[in-house]
């Protein structure tokens, strides 16, 4: 530790003299430097961040709008983004598959029915009437395809009645509907790769079905073997026309 | 011994000097007042402990800077604002000693000196003047402070105990025991 130093009679320096050396303005300007604003200290950010954060979650959260369109936001990216990375393969179609058994609508319908059915009304006559309604529910659901596809809106793969690629039965790879992509965008010629009992072949089609004359060549020479779908040309909405990607299918029999 | 008057202040000058205070509260540029009252006094204080001039000023200048900056946390107790500001005088001296690499310093004047020596009983020859300020020398920091304050500042008991922080009564002892040891050391 440093030792005292003792001074004796040292000059005492006046008052004018220390009056003299006094600086306020720069005290103040120094002191000003150092305060800093609440708005600007963590102190001011943290319960205001805080609130902040919790007012948006409460109004994320209690609007209903807002929460439902982030909930189809997130169930579109949980069905396009496995179609996008893996290449579109028939597992992930499936999974957009919804089969509904025809009896269980039925049934379901059925008691909806009897509930609109006033329990006063004779025995007969509720009869009667279920069996009309069954009618009907039936004659309704022959309209309706049988099989819901859910295929995205902005789908960007082409695919024929939901097959994207692999195995694909030949009632479907000549269904009517044939090459689609979305509805904004209609394919308007393809090539066909197929094997005619004597040698591949190319044919140039024009529109987006395959036709039916080729069915027997197909269920002949090629099931079980690949078939190529490509040069697919497409056309939007705003009438450009573009190539999408090539198909590759493998036909099976019904 | 006579004391130093500048600490005693009547009722009506504490009354206007916590006016300031609180003027100076909401507006730092109100502090003017008490900078141009206490300037002089912590000026003094800083720079007998201190042998570098124009360090002392600028020490002076921190504490009234600390002194702005925590006015807010400042409670008036009756006692002179300069208690407050010789507090923060003092921790910003010690931080000057570890930081600046300032020098502990202790001014003495020769009357002050002879006046001890005549409390000692004994002559107040420049051999006994020598022989105090060795003995000033072994003297613990505590009394040595004490003993700088009450005689060759010339500070009331009542202002050591608020610098210091004890009673009155307390400082009065201390400086009593502090002067004893001394008058030990110096009768050897």
């Amino acid at each position: 530790m440093k030792r005292t130093q003792t001074i004796v009679d040292r000059e005492r320096l006046g008052s004018d003299y220390i009056e003299s050396k006094q600086d306020f303005s720069n005290v103040l300007s120094q002191v000003k430097q150092l305060t800093t604003s609440t708005w600007k200290s963590p102190w001011f950010y943290g319960p205001i961040g805080i609130a902040v954060f919790a007012v948006t979650i409460s109004i994320v959260s209690l609007n209903p709008t807002i929460a439902k369109d982030a909930d189809l936001e997130s169930r579109e990216k949980e069905v396009i983004k496995p179609l996008m990375a893996r290449q579109n393969t028939v597992e992930d179609v499936k999974e957009t598959i919804e089969v509904v058994p025809e009896e269980a609508k039925i049934k379901r319908s059925e008691k909806k029915m009897e509930k609109i059915i006033p329990t006063a009304t004779p025995i007969e006559e509720r009869k009667e009437y279920i069996e009309e309604q069954k009618v009907s529910i039936v004659e309704l659901e022959e309209v309706k395809p049988k099989i819901t596809r859910k295929i995205p809106l902005n789908n960007k793969y082409p695919h024929i009645e939901g097959v994207f690629t692999g195995e694909i039965s030949l009632d479907n790879l000549f269904a009517e509907t044939g090459i689609q992509l979305n509805p904004r965008v209609k394919v308007t010629s393809f090539e066909f790769n197929y094997f005619n009992g004597k040698s591949n072949v190319v044919d140039k089609i024009e529109g987006n079905t395959i036709p039916e004359h080729l069915h027997s060549t197909i269920e002949a020479y090629n099931v079980g073997q690949m078939i190529f779908i490509t040069n697919i040309k497409a056309v939007d909405e705003m009438s450009r026309v573009f190539t999408l990607p090539s198909l590759n299918y493998k036909p099976l029999k019904n | 011994m006579a004391v130093n008057p500048v600490y005693h202040q009547t009722s009506d000058i504490l009354q206007e000097e916590l006016s300031w205070i609180s003027s100076a509260k909401k507006d730092p540029e109100r502090f003017g007042p008490l900078y141009k009252k206490y300037h002089e006094q912590i000026f003094r204080y800083i720079y007998q402990r201190m042998d570098d001039q124009d360090l002392a000023f600028d020490v002076t200048s921190q504490v009234f800077i600390k002194a702005m900056s925590n006015l807010h946390k400042f409670e008036y107790r009756g006692v002179p604002f300069s208690s407050w500001l010789y507090r923060i005088a003092k921790s910003e001296l010690y931080q000057a000693y570890r930081d600046r690499k300032a020098r502990k310093t202790t001014c003495v004047e020769s009357m002050h000196l002879f006046e001890m020596i005549e409390e000692f009983e004994d002559d107040d020859s420049v051999e006994n003047k020598n022989r105090l300020l060795k003995c000033l020398k072994e003297l613990k920091a505590s009394d040595l402070e004490i003993i700088e304050m009450r005689y060759f500042e010339r500070r009331s008991y009542r202002e050591i105990g608020e610098i210091l922080e004890l009673t009155e009564n307390n400082a009065k002892v201390k400086a009593f025991r502090a002067i004893e040891r001394l008058k030990t050391l110096f009768m050897k």
